[in-house]
């Protein structure tokens, strides 16, 4: 039997329509990836900064003198963000010295796909040769909470 | 009918809608995140805010705080001001934090902070000594507030008792937010706070001004001359011997753990008047401050 209707796509139709679908969806794809991108790292923002936050709690409620010696270089990881690490620092050399008066600071660093947010590129908690991008002595994040803490 | 074109139609139909439903996830997204750097920056903002308010906790007295850690973007600025005529003072502190793009955000905290001094009812005469030797010549003590009480021989008041802190506690504020001085340090002692002077053992320190404010501790025998425009407001206390020489003058008190010669020259005018308000202002470099309520915004 031989067919005669015209009823259907012809090939060129098939082949552009296939192509426009092609060339949109690999946009599409990559914006999509960028989405959960952001998703991904706003999420670690929200749980690196509620960390941060638990841990100046933490500090706060220590007795004076023993913040130094239990804070000071403490590393710790954050449960909620895989290959996660924070880094706790206390100072009392801020001028004017005081020895009632201590400066705390937490940093959050973490892994997010193929990069690191924040200066510790190898999430080992220390601050290696090559990481110290501003020279401040310290490891610094986009998570990074910074207070003072006075005697009670 | 014709159909023909209807696929590409179709095709570009679907791209519409899905770059629709795309742009709204992704405009989602970008609001997420502009929303988790906001909350990040916003509690950075509050515990600048809580720095400025330690700032002022720790400060000797009562007084503004302002500054920034680490960088000018993160600052705090916190304002005491007393409630009425109490010992009560609200601190309002304010955290701010600026991003690079020049946005920024605050966070504010208020504080009621209630301020101890030790009494300056303890400090009560011109001049007191621990020892029963005290040389002065009429003209050089005056209590013009209670005339009774030019002076004090024999006291048994100890340091603790006066200010409410040991003398290791008040070197230490020197030290952290006073002045400390020690070795050859020059003729002028200017108080200012509390300030803390170590005399080498056994030696006299020997000063030609006295100026300034605040608590002024000699750790050691001290001998001060003047000349009729140095003057020092606040209390002096001396861990020795004293004496006191040409136009030195003290509006406030001397307390002295030993025997003090005041006016000891014959041609000087030295003068130690007692001054209740300069002593309660001196005071509130050792006031002790306890916060005892607080609340944001």
């Amino acid at each position: 039997m031989k067919l005669t209707t015209k009823i259907g796509f012809s090939l060129v139709e098939v082949i552009l329509a296939t192509a426009i679908l092609a060339f949109a969806l690999v946009g599409i794809l990559g914006t999509y990836v960028t989405c959960l991108v952001l998703i991904t790292t706003s999420q670690n923002v929200n749980a690196a900064t509620n960390a941060a936050q638990g841990i100046i709690e933490e500090i706060r409620s220590t007795p004076f003198t023993q913040i130094i010696a239990n804070y000071n270089g403490m590393v710790f990881t954050v449960n909620d963000i895989p290959f996660s690490r924070g880094v706790v620092y206390i100072n009392n050399t801020t001028a004017p010295a005081s020895s009632d008066l201590l400066e705390a600071t937490v940093s959050i660093c973490w892994r997010q796909g193929n990069k690191v947010i924040g200066e510790d590129t190898n999430l080992n908690g220390v601050l290696d040769a090559g990481e110290d991008k501003n020279g401040n002595g310290i490891i610094d994040s986009t998570v990074q909470l910074k207070t003072r803490i006075v005697r009670i | 009918m014709n159909n023909r074109g209807a696929m590409l139609v179709f095709s570009l139909l679907v791209v519409s809608v899905l770059a629709v439903l795309l742009a709204t996830f992704y405009f989602g997204s970008i609001n997420e995140n502009q929303l988790a750097t906001r909350y990040a920056d916003s509690t950075r903002a509050l515990w600048l805010a809580e720095a400025g308010i330690a700032k002022v906790k720790s400060n000797a007295g009562i007084a503004s705080a302002n500054g920034f850690i680490d960088d000018v973007r993160y600052t705090y600025n916190a304002i005491p001001a007393q409630i009425g005529a109490t010992v009560y003072y609200n601190v309002v502190s304010t955290g701010t934090v600026t991003s690079p793009s020049g946005r920024s955000i605050s966070r504010v905290v208020n504080a009621t902070m209630k301020l101890v001094a030790p009494s300056s009812a303890n400090f009560q005469y011109g001049v007191e000594t621990t020892s029963n030797v005290l040389d002065y010549k009429t003209k050089c003590i005056e209590n013009t507030e209670n005339p009774a009480n030019i002076a004090k021989t024999g006291s048994t008041q100890t340091f603790d008792n006066l200010f409410g802190i040991s003398k290791s506690e008040m070197k230490a504020i020197s030290q952290g937010l006073g002045t400390y001085l020690s070795g050859d340090f020059g003729n002028t002692i200017n108080g200012s706070g509390v300030t803390w002077v170590d005399v080498a053992p056994g030696q006299t320190l020997n000063i030609q001004h006295l100026n300034g404010s605040g608590i002024v501790v000699i750790n050691g025998n001290f001998k001060v001359n003047g000349v009729p425009t140095d003057g020092f407001d606040g209390i002096l206390y001396i861990i020795g011997q004293l004496e006191t020489l040409g136009n030195s003058a003290v509006n406030g008190t001397v307390f002295v753990e030993s025997s003090a010669a005041i006016g000891a020259d014959l041609s000087g005018s030295s003068l130690i008047s007692y001054n209740s308000t300069n002593i309660s202002n001196a005071l509130l470099g050792v006031a002790t401050k306890a916060i005892v309520s607080w609340k944001e915004g």
